[in-house]
């Protein structure tokens, strides 16, 4: 066999096993209510009471006309979304 | 104290980075002036500055302490400047290339990602374990009016389920996850469930496994969710659960659990707050996550 085979026959049958696999267990009616209860936030935090502003000129233009320094929080994927 | 004292700001650096405008240019001339930014490292932290683009302080450090006092020190510090240096024009060109804005019709979800169960090792980190251990993540999901118009006649677009799968089933509790490639979806199916009587709300379920190639990174996901819209056609309602069987990191979510763990995303329709504003984090790419192949 010639080795440059082998990955791709590795990729199928890793593919293959995947798909072979036992069904998922679903969800039930009760578990989706006490699950989406339990991972959506009831109350806000501290931070998602700021008002965070998400346009950089019109926050500048906001601090000049109100005489109040910049704050800016800024990461690798938005602050208020996806970090 | 950032509610009156200051104009606060929150932002992706990956755009601010990039974008070829007045407000890219505002950005890395300010962030340029931190005291040992190094050339070609993330520009990601906090800054405090004034509005002509003079930078008063900026640290890319979480310790709430030193925030706060930077906080103080600098509330009053606004005043005018001596000369102009960066202060950006009122009106200019957006580089479109960096601009995400919702599509015509298309409605946002909140993304809420916690770990619910897991095999935690020996604490070696202190508080950052206990809080990243603890998280949850946030993104947002984007539903464009096709699939609205789809979900009203009890059909789940494939768009959409992909797109919940590729971009959504990700462990984002610690950090910006590696979506899921076009490969790496093994199989995702969601569908309405046939009607059992006519007060409850349409409820979708299915499931989805994805895997990266070397199986290090997987996840297998049971979802239900309930969608509701009214006889305008507008979509008021859409909770949804992927209950993941998830192993595995990425290089910018490292120390995730050993093994399996369990990964619960939730999501909802988002309130109108302002930070729905903030685009899906696989929007960065906006083709292939509205696509979803």
């Amino acid at each position: 066999m010639q080795p440059q085979l082998l990955p791709l026959i590795g990729a199928a049958a890793f593919a293959a096993s995947l798909l072979a696999q036992a069904p998922i267990p679903a969800l039930s009616d009760a578990s989706f209510r006490a699950l989406h209860a339990q991972v959506v936030p009831q109350a806000c935090e501290t931070w998602e009471t700021i008002p965070w502003r998400v346009d950089l000129l019109a926050a500048v233009r906001e601090a000049e006309a109100t005489g109040r320094p910049l704050f800016l929080w800024t990461m690798n994927g938005h602050p208020l979304g996806c970090t | 104290m950032l509610r009156e004292d200051y104009v606060p700001v929150a932002l992706d650096v990956w755009y601010e980075e990039r974008r070829q405008d007045e407000a890219g240019a505002f950005y890395r001339a300010l962030v340029a002036q931190r005291e040992g930014l190094r050339a070609g490292h993330t520009t990601q932290g906090f800054y405090v500055a004034r509005p002509d683009g003079h930078l008063l302080r900026g640290w890319n450090n979480r310790d709430p302490d030193k925030l706060a006092r930077w906080l103080r020190e600098h509330r009053k510090a606004s005043e005018p400047a001596d000369e102009r240096t960066t202060a950006p024009a009122a009106a200019t060109e957006v580089d479109r290339r960096f601009a995400r804005r919702l599509p015509e019709g298309a409605v946002v979800a909140d993304v809420f990602t916690r770990i619910t169960d897991a095999e935690w090792p020996a604490r070696d980190r202190g508080w950052m374990d206990e809080a990243m251990r603890k998280a949850t993540g946030r993104d947002h999901l984007w539903i464009t009016a096709e699939e609205i118009a789809a979900l009203a006649r009890r059909e789940v677009p494939a768009t959409l389920a992909r797109r919940i799968a590729r971009f959504h089933l990700v462990d984002d509790t610690r950090g910006e996850p590696p979506m899921w490639r076009q490969g790496e979806l093994a199989e995702v199916a969601l569908a309405f469930e046939p009607i059992a009587d006519g007060t409850a709300p349409p409820a979708l379920a299915g499931h989805a496994r994805l895997a990266t190639g070397d199986g290090k990174r997987r996840c297998e996901a049971a979802l239900r969710g309930e969608v509701a819209i009214d006889e305008n056609g507008r979509l008021v309602r859409f909770d949804l659960v992927a209950r993941c069987a998830f192993a595995g990191e990425g290089e910018f979510t490292p120390h995730a659990p050993p093994g399996t763990f369990t990964l619960v995303v939730a999501m909802r329709l988002a309130p109108p707050d302002g930070q729905d504003r903030v685009p899906p984090q696989a929007a960065r790419d906006l083709d292939e996550y509205l696509r979803a192949r």
